[in-house]
């Protein structure tokens, strides 16, 4: 995944969504160890404060924890991996559905649609 | 703690000129701020008050509470906009030379980075391009353990991998002791690495924020905040 | 640190200056050797006297050559590197600004005085032969001599006290002329009008300073000036005091350029 930031928005909390991001997907997978603040912060082209801050706000709701000497650790709580990840998707489909509203489908016409798309996704 | 740089009432005239008036400005360890401003906006003037080469004409500037002097050029590592190094000496040479002056510098990230960068340190300076001695001068002064850092438009004629490498080392270079204070003209290609940013115009301080701060509630990236407030 | 910087001082210098005085040992032995060939056979002359004169033209050329370039290093030195880009760097080291006039000072003197020996070396290559150890001995020691014959033990103090004139001499003018640079660089547009300007200046000033003593000191002292000879032969503490008020006189004008140079490159430094 790459890190990619908005102008618009406040760093931190790109940098928050980004690592959820990583952390739901798997590319950071549950009980691993986080590069440094200042690998992380070199890797993503970011300011290392900002990077902290957002670790700190991660640590704050669970997602990481720190043990004092060896570092930042991703939780092994599965569960709420799977609740933020539900919950970004939730946000996605919100989204989609308000978006596909605007466009001018009705709730039957964009399940259609979606699974209309899914089947021609699928290789045969 | 002393904030590691301090202006107090900055002024700072050429004959009829005033580059610098009333400047107040604090500015903690720890932080990378951005000074920014168009051309003759006091960028230049205030970074040579803050290496000493210029004395104000009023107020005053503080590096850890101390005027400008031997004590200070101790701490202070800075990176001008042009070339500074002479061209007979060969990149071991000039190695030598920094760590002959300056108690502070290490040689070991100096020969890393060169050899990250594929530079013989054998080579005379005067056959190296421009560029690479821009990279050469960046590596000398990023090889010293500092307690503030003057980068004067650091990524300026480089070209976009050589900027990466530059912020990079910048951002990996980072401890919390230290400030590093970046002048530049290209904001966009640096906000993100910046805590805070100072807009300077026509020698004054306009506009002293976080950055992350200002995309929050101008809802717009600095480079946009830039062109709104200094529009020709 | 003025060690460090008087080292670096020299580095950077003696690129130009050692070729030249291996070029200057060079055409002396040849020009040794041209004076021997010359002096033992009768062949080929018209040939031989032309590479000879060549040779002793390329010789004058370069003794020439080193005093021009003493002097043009020695300007060129102060400005580039102090006042140019490399200024950037040298006055944002942790040193004293005096040290640096100091350090360049000093490799001046140091080059001066090695081009004047580097000279006498030369001259001495071309004249040696045989007998030259011998001669040479002679010569000196019937110097001093009439040296001794002529001002008793003074003598010796007296050569003393010249070797300290010229050196001081030297300082002052090479400190003169970095002082002049120094006023030159503050007029941002006319930087090398302004050196040019303010040498003549002080010299003018420094001159007007002498004359006036000069003419006091006549005026006041005229009842003691028998003969300059006289005196130095005979009395043994007035040329002294002579000698210690002129060196006085340098020491202030020295002083006075070195505080100016000093002072305008602490604090009214125009780099561009």
């Amino acid at each position: 995944m790459v890190w990619q930031f908005k102008a618009d928005r406040p760093i931190y909390t790109q940098l928050v969504e980004q690592i959820e991001l990583r952390i739901v997907s798997g590319e950071y997978s549950p009980g691993s160890k986080l590069p440094s603040v200042r690998d992380l912060a070199a890797e993503a082209s970011v300011n290392p404060n900002t990077m902290q801050k957002a670790l700190a706000e991660l640590e704050q709701n669970g997602l990481l924890y720190s043990q004092r000497t060896s570092g930042r650790y991703v939780t092994e709580d599965e569960n709420m991996i799977r609740k933020v990840k539900d919950t970004i998707a939730l946000e996605e489909i919100k989204d989609f559905l308000q978006k596909m509203s605007k466009l001018g489908f009705n709730s039957q016409e964009t399940i259609s649609l979606v699974e209309r798309i899914i089947k021609e996704m699928i290789p045969q | 703690m002393n904030p590691i740089l301090e202006c107090r009432a900055l002024t700072k005239k050429y004959g009829n000129t005033q580059a610098l008036s009333d400047v107040n400005l604090t500015i903690e360890r720890g932080r990378i701020i951005g000074l920014l401003g168009p051309n003759g906006s006091g960028k230049t003037t205030l970074i040579k008050l803050a290496n000493g080469l210029l004395t104000p004409t009023g107020g005053e500037i503080l590096i850890d509470g101390k005027h400008p002097g031997i004590e200070t050029k101790k701490i202070v590592s800075y990176l001008p906009e042009r070339t500074y190094l002479n061209n007979w000496m060969c990149v071991r040479e000039v190695i030598d030379f920094f760590k002959d002056f300056y108690s502070n510098f290490n040689p070991e990230k100096t020969y890393e980075m060169l050899k990250r960068l594929a530079i013989n340190p054998d080579d005379k300076l005067k056959t190296l391009s421009k560029g690479t001695k821009e990279k050469v001068q960046l590596i000398l002064v990023m090889s010293r353990e500092a307690d503030i850092y003057l980068l004067d438009e650091p990524i300026g004629g480089v070209d976009p991998a050589a900027r990466d490498y530059i912020l990079n080392t910048i951002i990996s270079n980072y401890n919390e002791n230290a400030a590093v204070i970046i002048s530049t003209h290209l904001i966009a290609d640096i906000e993100a690495v910046l805590d805070d940013v100072v807009f300077l115009a026509n020698g004054t301080i306009a506009l002293a924020e976080p950055v992350d701060k200002i995309r929050e509630e101008q809802g717009k990236s600095i480079d946009g905040l830039f062109r709104e407030v200094f529009k020709c | 640190m003025l060690g460090k910087l008087f080292k670096y001082e020299i580095k950077a210098s003696a690129r130009i200056f050692l070729p030249l005085y291996a070029s200057l040992i060079l055409f002396a032995i040849i020009n040794n050797i041209f004076i021997r060939i010359n002096n033992s056979s009768n062949n080929n002359q018209l040939f031989m006297n032309i590479m000879q004169g060549i040779s002793t033209f390329a010789y004058v050329f370069l003794i020439i050559s080193i005093f021009v370039f003493t002097l043009f290093v020695m300007i060129q030195r102060f400005y580039k590197n102090l006042l140019g880009d490399e200024g950037y760097l040298m006055f944002t080291l942790p040193v004293r600004t005096g040290e640096h006039i100091a350090a360049k000072l000093l490799a001046s003197m140091m080059w001066v005085i090695t081009s004047v020996i580097m000279t006498l070396f030369s001259v001495m290559l071309i004249a040696y032969n045989e007998k030259f150890f011998a001669s040479f001995q002679e010569a000196i020691s019937q110097i001093l001599t009439e040296i001794n014959r002529v001002f008793g033990v003074n003598g010796y103090a007296y050569i003393v006290e010249f070797a300290v004139f010229i050196l001081m001499v030297l300082a002052t003018n090479i400190l003169m002329i970095y002082a002049s640079i120094s006023v030159g660089q503050m007029i941002s547009k006319h930087k090398l009008l302004g050196s040019f300007g303010a040498y003549m200046g002080f010299y003018l000033i420094s001159q007007f300073i002498i004359s006036i003593i000069l003419v006091i000191g006549y005026s006041a002292g005229s009842r003691h000036w028998t003969s300059i000879e006289n005196i130095m032969q005979n009395n043994t503490t007035i040329p002294h005091f002579l000698f210690a008020g002129i060196m006085l006189l340098n020491l202030v004008f020295a002083a006075a350029y070195y505080t100016i140079t000093n002072l305008i490159l602490s604090r009214r430094l125009n780099l561009e």
